[in-house]
Order: C-alpha cells, then structure tokens, then sequence
C-alpha cells in the first residue's frame, strides 16, 4: 500500500473511494468487501460514475433511487436483470456481494427493518430473466410508481439524497 | 570566333544595362548569408534528439520524452510502451498539452469511462486504470497509441476502448485519452 500511496501523491486526479457514504449503520452481509468494491469499478463505476450519481449519455443516477426500488418486489428484481447487472461477467457470489455493497455504500436512509439483502441464489435466478430491451421502459414503470415520479431522475442526476450531500461529502 | 565575342559583348552589355553591380553582390550576399543561417530556423529536431530509450511520443515530431525518473512509477507518459497505456486506444493527453491524469487545457474530461487493470512493472503490482476521455476541442493527432490489454467486445460497454467516451460530456468531440490510476487491483 506504501508504493500506492507513494503513487498517489503525485497523480491529483485519483478519485476518493465513495465507501462509508451512507449516514447510517449497515448489516449487509458482504462476504469480501474489498473485492465487491473492486468488481464496483471494473464493472459500473465507469458508466454510472464515482458517486453512482449516472451520467447523461452513459447510464442512469442510482443515488436516490435505489432506495425506492428496493421496496418493491419489482423494483428489487430490476436491480439484478437490467444487462449491466446480468450480464456482469461475475459469478453470482461476486454479484449478490456486489449488489450488497452498493446498497451499503450508496443508499440515502436505512432499509427497511424487515429487508432482507441479496443472496447468491436469488441473484442467480433473476439475472437469468435479463431485461434483454426492456430495462429502460421497465426503470420508468418503476419511477412512476415511486415518489420519484416528480423529478428527472431518468435523464438528470436529481441531487439524489434528500438531505443535499451533507452526508455525502466526497 | 569574332561573332561568338559579338555576341558575348552583347549579351552582357544587355545584361549590365538592365542590372546595377550592387543588386548582384546584394543577391549574392543573401545567398551566402540565407546559406549559413538555414539549419538554425525553428525546425522540429526533437523527434531526432537523442533517445532515452523510451522514444518520447513514440517519435512523434515535436514531441520531447519525459520520463517521469521515478522508480514506482517508471517510464514515459509520452510513450505508448508506458506501462498505464496497456489497454489505451487514442492520443496520449501526455503529448497534447496534459498528462496521464490530466485534460490539456480548454478541454473536459469524460465523466464516463472504461476500466481495466495494467501491471506496474515498478512495485510488480496490478492497478486499475481509468481511461478518462477528453473532450470538447478536435483531435489532438499526437502520439496515437492503441494497446488492448482487457480490451473486451462491444457487448461489454464497460470494458471497451472503442467506444467515444466523450459521449457523456457536454461536447463528444473527442481531444486525448487520459490513464488514471484510481487504485489497486489486489482484491481480485
């Protein structure tokens, strides 16, 4: 980690690490954090952004939005078909860890108490029933049925969090 | 014989009464002078400046090698062999006015991007790189270095260095690729 550092002190542009950005404890079964986070930014981070706060043209904020798929049997299925998600070339172990992570580190408020987090088994089932053409017509079905249906989150990045970014300053 | 010199006395006569002996030593003056100050005009040398080894911006003309003279990162930006450019497909920002983690200036950098892992032969470490475009001001046409390491298919947006990245900035004019390390490949 020496020689990391040694490096990073003379490259400005190395982006901060979003971990620890939620405002609130989580108990998401993470089996290899380090690892769930690598495979983060091998494989969304590019499109989604440092902050999963989306990017036009690349891919859509998950910041601020998350939150309320996850409390839909819908929305919840949605995270682990759209193609970036199924298609990650990442066994279901890696990806459940991975789906886990984000939630961890990039959901505005706490969970639901009675949530249950993503498992290899149920990962594994429903990236099988990938959203081949469907994800964006299926993201805005959800948006609609959700408070969020008042802002652009599908075309903007919203502010995300409703409490600005004072616990999120990164 | 006589009409040879006839005709020698009238051509130069001729010649004398059209041109004065100054302009002819003026001419050949300049012709001297423009001779002997030709190899100092603003040329670019430095693609002939010597090699370091590296070849600066893979001896594109103008473009002087940098090597960075640090062990942990060793090398040179302005090379394609540098070791952050094993899976970079465009210009070096290094020879268009940036750096391997900078925009030149007057440009934006991609806010999206692809991201693969490169092997530092300093510390013998894998890093992930991230291959940030930039964007917003024509091509910069320098140093084009196109190296495919975890370079994958077009179905795998997110690990392809084909894609204009600039189509998540405000302008998708594309300028250079950047190489920034954004850590440590260790956990995979």
């Amino acid at each position: 980690m020496f020689a990391f550092a040694a490096l990073a002190a003379g490259f400005a542009a190395i982006e901060a690490s979003p971990r620890a950005a939620t405002a609130f404890e989580t108990n998401a079964p993470i089996v290899n954090p380090a690892r769930a986070e690598r495979n983060w930014i091998m494989n969304c981070r590019g499109c989604h952004g440092v902050h999963a706060e989306g990017s036009p043209g690349g891919a859509p904020p998950m910041r601020g939005v998350i939150d309320e798929f996850i409390r839909t049997d819908q929305g919840r299925a949605y995270l682990s078909r759209v193609p970036g998600v199924a298609n990650a070339p990442l066994s279901d172990d890696d990806l459940s860890d991975v789906l886990n992570w984000m939630l961890s580190t990039f959901l505005c408020e706490a969970p639901p108490t009675d949530f249950k987090y993503f498992d290899a088994s149920e990962v594994g089932a429903l990236r099988r029933d990938i959203l081949i053409t469907g994800a964006a017509s299926a993201r805005s079905a959800l948006l609609a049925s959700t408070a969020l249906n008042a802002t652009p989150a599908d075309t903007a990045w919203s502010g995300a969090c409703d409490d600005a970014d004072s616990n999120h300053d990164h | 014989m006589k009409a040879i010199d006839r005709s020698t006395e009238w051509l130069a006569r001729s010649f004398a009464k059209r041109t004065s002996r100054r302009s002819l030593l003026g001419l050949l003056g300049g012709a001297l002078v423009g001779q002997t100050a030709a190899p100092l005009l603003p040329v670019a040398r430095a693609a002939g400046a010597p090699s370091n080894g590296e070849g600066g911006g893979n001896g594109y003309p103008g473009v002087t090698p940098r090597p960075t003279g640090d062990a942990n990162d060793p090398g040179d930006p302005t090379s394609c062999d540098y070791w952050r450019h094993c899976g970079i497909d465009g210009f070096l920002c290094a020879c268009c006015g940036g750096s391997p983690s900078t925009c030149p200036p007057g440009t934006e950098m991609s806010p999206i991007t692809w991201v693969g892992t490169c092997l530092n032969p300093g510390d013998g470490r894998h890093y992930i790189i991230s291959y940030n475009d930039c964007c917003g001001v024509n091509s910069c046409g320098r140093c084009l270095c196109n190296r495919n390491e975890d370079d994958k298919p077009m179905v795998r947006p997110q690990a392809n260095n084909d894609i204009n990245w600039c189509l998540g900035a405000s302008s998708t004019v594309y300028n250079c690729s950047t190489a920034i390390i954004v850590g440590v490949d260790e956990a995979g």
